[in-house]
């Protein structure tokens, strides 16, 4: 969503046609990284000490199954949609639409402050109860500021 | 900031859908528009305004306490 919003230059259909190929081949890749994940997964015996390793088999079996449908189900979207002008022209309205951009930009701001309220909480909750929670969300929280506080600044420079 | 696009648009005998299609933006953008929720960017204002065949001023009525 928020990629969408940052792309809002005005694209020509041809532009336009030529980034939905694009993102199809992405979804295609998509697709094989899910089957690589997915016969990784099978394959992989962890060892006894993993103390969830079943669950973490699961985990990494579910992603790449995600990966092959959602790819799969875009592909097939993305080629649908390439083979109808008329529907391509209004995907591209949709997509490049002003309102729907502000909405998404929006979005993404007002959800990254309630996460990082929520996870601050989460964070003095947890360190009563399991240090490695606590220094775990303490570390996603530091990288989380440095990274909103390095995209401000290049965003500063560049608008 | 008030505009006068619904009635310009009626004028027209146009649905809200044409207009869209013709600005090349979502019927929930000219909706919003309309009722004065959304402010056109000045891409879009100089879209209308030349779509209408007005000036931007024709159309949105700018009020100093904005």
């Amino acid at each position: 969503m928020l990629a969408k919003a940052l792309s809002q230059a005005l694209l020509s259909d041809a532009e336009y046609t030529k980034t939905i190929k694009n993102r199809r081949n992405l979804s295609i890749l998509g697709v094989m990284l899910g089957i690589i994940v997915i016969v990784i997964a099978s394959l992989w015996k962890p060892s006894g000490e993993l103390e969830f390793a079943s669950f973490l088999k699961g985990v990494y079996m579910g992603t790449g199954t995600g990966l092959v449908i959602i790819g799969a189900f875009d592909v097939y979207k993305k080629m649908k949609l390439l083979k109808n002008p008329e529907q391509l022209k209004r995907s591209k309205i949709q997509e490049k639409d002003e309102r729907q951009a502000l909405i998404g930009m929006k979005t993404s701001a007002s959800t990254l402050m309630i996460m990082m309220g929520l996870e601050y909480f989460a964070l003095l909750l947890s360190g009563m109860f399991n240090s490695t929670v606590f220094f775990t969300l303490l570390a996603v929280l530091v990288v989380l500021l440095v990274v909103m506080i390095g995209c401000k600044t290049y965003y500063s420079r560049r608008i | 900031m008030k505009n006068r696009i619904q009635e310009l648009r009626k004028q027209r005998r146009l649905s809200q859908s044409e207009l869209a299609d013709a600005v090349e933006v979502t019927r929930q953008t000219i909706i919003s528009l309309e009722n004065g929720k959304y402010n056109a960017s000045l891409t879009l204002a100089h879209k209308i305004a030349r779509y209408f065949g007005l000036m931007i001023e024709d159309i949105f009525l700018f009020e100093e306490d904005e």
